[in-house]
């Protein structure tokens, strides 16, 4: 095995050159890194628009059923629950897992989401969740790389971690690691593996040299700690999930579910970065998005296990005693059309769902649910428009900035928007 | 924390009574302090881009004087300002993109006969921090790199009335609209005399109010562009009237005016305090003491601001020679991968490489984000830079990947036949003499070992191919690999 082969060449190495005090299991180290407890993020962007009225399911609406005659949720007890006595949609049963969150009070569900002059193109409307404006220009910067540039005051060098298997465009303008793979993607030393027969000990050799105390110059000191630090991360980083130790099944095997486990890893590590950034996807369902009744089919599926293993990894927080600490946005660029198209599948529409979960939340249902008095056929054509009843997007980012990140969030946003009670 | 804790220590006075005059005064050999290869490479390290290993002895053998003098004897010649261009290594380039002028510059860097006419114009880079607003005015950028060039080794007034009439700038810091008539009289956009001001020469807090800003901005007023890359003079744009600036009257003289007020900007002693703290801390220490400055701005102002004659000073003092300047400061990006490749002689193929990684480590050359530069020293060093260093480093020696680096035709040329003559051969032209003897220990024994365990080295070309490239990378991710 890797681990056991690179111990065994570190020590050879260290006692060869008379190095006495390397500690050779770096995963020890990690005990010895200072705690950074504090308020973390972890944002999951659903790729593709996911469906909106198939989770939160308007089952009092027989327009709702006139628009989706294949696919919509049947109104029974074994395809719906009851979200509370005053709401009237009901939670399509795949969506238990929210729903267990919502009933705990851990789940703020945020109703209508959107953003102005709504465009139903993939590109154009994750632009607008990645720069956080209405109509972003060419080059604007992510809204995470302008809070980690303009706002964060804190001393982390690592602040965030991109952690999705594809890079986001929220961090644009700020230098932010990537761990883009199951390996360690940007944030790793690089080695020639394909004429070498010395990546190990080449490793090995540079993180030994680099935990030699320096003394002659501060510049030197300096530049030797964080070497010999950075050493550290990098294997906290390769090590997170191999080690790691989750007190609760993670039930799904999706994309994100290593990913979720790695970030797992480093929270209870304390690794010194605080937003965590993840995509899932992908939720395009142009065709056979559900079977007949609603509640079979690929989102059905999708949905049962996203839910399933985000409420996995809070309990699994929780019970590593780490609960307070973490917050989860979930979101998509948009959610899809009122009525389904010709193939049993829905289009391109705008506005829909967020979530954001968590102990830290205030749970609840906030914004208001689309009035489906405004329906106009054909169906398979109709979405929410943005008006006043709609939750601007740029409110969910600027109650987590001000509630959860502490900063202005003007500074992120260009303007102040109204928070929602949500934290 | 860590590294405000750091420069507080290294602001901490040394001990000794100080003596600007003995400090500044040039250095002169003798058998216990001689001028060799340590000076010589540490010359080239802070004066250029590292010296490349074939020419030391001639600048051993050329002395202090001559060495320095040679530094300072730059030509004219400018870099191609305007379409398709060749580089060196046979790569195409676009003058008209910012990745395009990087290129040619980086081509310069690397090839240059006149280092420090290079070095000096990536300081001056930094310090007037261009950036872009559009597409269009990145084919601004060759000409404000030619501006720097140029300039950078003159009269400050010269550079600074060159940099205020670039293109380049006079987009970036908005003075093209500077006096834009609106309801038919001028309007003011400070932004660029602000700047001026405050970044390009009194420093922040320099002693210069508000009502100074205002003021020097009207003698900036009808600076402007006419075409996008070309400064035109517009008269109706010009607020007309005498101008009060920093107590000195201005008199109404259109577009003179900006060289009275430069003239004015230079005669106030916070500039050369400012101007001369920075380059030394840039070239020299990061904690030159207040008599050394106030001793070597005045010679700066008593030569009119010539800044050949303050680097003449600089690069042959007692100080710069001295262990208060010997690896003393930490290798910006360009300065660690320039470097690495004049040291290891290795032909590079890729531009692009080169780029990446450098923005990896932290500097985007003129694509600065706000108008105040880079901070230097430690502020380059974090676990993202460390890693693209490294990284770096692995690029650059691997096979198939940045560049040609062929170490059997090093070790034939030299040859070197011992492991430790090898291991000592590569970590003395890399610069990193000053390693402890422990880390030396562990270049040694790295030779012999493989990931399958102990193999001892042999001087085949095969053998010399895979671990030479190893050992140079791992030397560069070495700590003091990134100390200047």
């Amino acid at each position: 095995m890797t681990h056991s082969r690179r111990d065994f060449l570190i020590s050879g190495l260290a006692s060869g050159a008379a190095i006495p005090t390397l500690n050779r299991s770096l995963w020890s180290h990690a005990a010895s890194m200072a705690p950074s407890a504090g308020r973390k993020l972890i944002i999951i962007q659903v790729d593709g628009g996911w469906d909106y009225f198939n989770q939160i399911v308007p089952v009092y609406s027989p327009t709702y059923y006139s628009a989706r005659p294949n696919v919509a949720v049947d109104n029974t007890s074994s395809a719906t629950l009851p979200i509370s006595s005053k709401v009237p949609e009901k939670w399509a049963s795949f969506a238990s897992a929210w729903r267990d969150l919502y009933d705990r009070g851990d789940l703020a569900v945020i109703n209508n989401v959107g953003h102005p002059e709504p465009d139903q193109s993939h590109f154009e409307s994750q632009t607008r969740w990645y720069t956080g404006k209405a109509k972003p220009n060419d080059g604007d910067d992510g809204w995470l790389g302008r809070y980690l540039t303009q706002a964060y005051t804190g001393t982390s060098s690592i602040p965030a971690i991109d952690a999705s298997a594809t890079a986001t465009g929220a961090f644009d303008g700020a230098r932010v690691p990537v761990i883009g793979s199951t390996t360690t993607g940007r944030f790793g030393f690089e080695t020639d593996y394909y004429t070498s027969g010395d990546n190990l000990v080449e490793v090995a050799a540079m993180e030994i040299a680099a935990s030699v105390k320096r003394t002659t110059s501060e510049s030197l000191a300096y530049t030797s700690d964080v070497m010999s630090r950075t050493f550290r991360l990098v294997q906290l980083l390769q090590n997170a999930a191999q080690y790691y130790q989750p007190k609760v099944q993670y039930p799904y095997n999706i994309d994100i579910t290593p990913y979720l486990y790695r970030i797992a890893g480093l929270l209870t590590q304390n690794f010194p970065s605080h937003v965590y950034y993840l995509r899932t996807g992908a939720y395009d369902h142009h065709t056979y998005l559900a079977g007949k009744g609603g509640t079979t089919g690929q989102f059905a599926d999708a949905i049962r296990a996203l839910s399933g293993n985000i409420k996995a990894f809070l309990d699994d927080m929780k019970l590593q005693g780490r609960g307070q600490e973490v917050v989860v946005l979930v979101f998509s660029e948009f959610s899809r059309r009122f009525g389904e198209n010709g193939s049993q599948g829905l289009d391109h529409g705008h506005g829909g769902v967020a979530y954001v979960a968590g102990e830290p939340v205030i749970g609840g249902y906030y914004g208001k649910y689309p009035d489906l008095a405004k329906v106009t056929t054909p169906y398979e054509e109709w979405f929410p428009d943005f008006d006043k009843d709609s939750t601007d997007f740029r409110r969910v980012y600027a109650s987590i900035l001000e509630k959860w990140l502490g900063v202005s969030s003007s500074i992120v946003l260009g303007s102040q928007f109204a928070t929602l009670p949500i934290l | 924390m860590q590294q405000q804790q750091y420069q507080a220590q290294a602001t901490k006075a040394v001990g000794i009574a100080p003596d600007p005059y003995r400090d500044l005064a040039p250095f002169v050999p003798s058998a216990s302090n001689p001028w060799d290869e340590t000076k010589v490479m540490h010359l080239m390290r802070r004066a250029g881009f590292g010296a490349r290993p074939e020419d030391v002895p001639s600048m051993v053998k050329a002395g202090m004087q001559g060495t320095v003098n040679a530094l300072l004897n730059v030509s004219s010649r400018t870099i191609v300002d305007s379409g398709q261009v060749r580089l060196s290594n046979g790569e195409a380039a676009d003058t008209t993109y910012r990745y395009g002028s990087r290129a040619q510059w980086v081509d310069e860097m690397l090839i240059t006969t006149e280092p420090l006419k290079e070095k000096m114009a990536l300081f001056w880079s930094d310090h007037f921090s261009v950036g872009t607003k559009d597409r269009a005015h990145e084919a601004l950028l060759v000409r404000h790199i030619n501006v720097l060039r140029l300039h950078g080794l003159g009269r400050m007034s010269d550079l600074l009335i060159a940099v205020t009439k670039d293109p380049a700038m006079l987009w970036w810091l908005d003075n093209n609209v500077n006096g834009k008539p609106e309801n038919g009289a001028p309007k003011i956009n400070e932004n660029y005399g602000r700047e001026l001001l405050e970044l390009f020469t009194m420093g922040v807090h320099g002693g210069y109010q508000q009502q100074d800003v205002r003021e020097a901005a009207k003698c900036l007023s009808g600076w402007s562009t006419g075409a996008i890359n070309a400064f035109t003079y517009k008269p109706a744009w010009h607020v007309i009237g005498d101008k009060t600036v920093l107590g000195r009257t201005i008199y109404n003289n259109g577009q003179r005016e900006v060289y009275d007020l430069i003239d004015t900007i230079l005669g106030h002693p916070s500039t050369a305090r400012f101007l001369v703290t920075k380059i030394w801390k840039y070239f020299v220490s990061e904690d030159p003491y207040p008599q050394l400055i106030d001793v070597l701005a005045n010679t700066w102002r008593t030569s009119g601001y010539d800044i050949r004659v303050l680097m003449n000073t600089i690069l042959k003092s007692n100080y710069f020679y001295s262990d208060r300047a010997i690896k003393k400061l930490v290798k910006n990006p360009y300065e660690f991968a320039m470097q690495a490749i004049r040291a290891t002689n290795a032909p590079w193929r890729y531009y692009r490489y080169i780029d990446t990684r450098i923005v990896s480590m932290g500097y985007r050359l003129m694509e600065y984000k706000d108008p105040s530069g880079y901070d230097d020293g430690v502020a380059w060093i974090d676990e993202m830079s460390l890693i693209a260093r490294a990284n770096y480093g692995n690029d650059l020696t691997r096979k198939n990947g940045m560049s040609l680096f062929d170490p059997n035709r090093e070790i034939q040329r030299l040859n070197i036949t011992t492991v430790k003559a090898l291991v000592d051969h590569y970590v003395r032209i890399l610069g990193v003499d000053d390693i402890p003897p422990s880390v030396r220990n562990i270049l040694y024994l790295f030779m012999d070992l493989t990931d399958s365990g102990p193999q001892p080295f042999t001087f085949t070309p095969t053998k010399i191919d895979e671990k030479v490239r190893g050992l140079v990378h791992l030397i560069l991710s070495l700590p003091e690999a990134s100390i200047n």
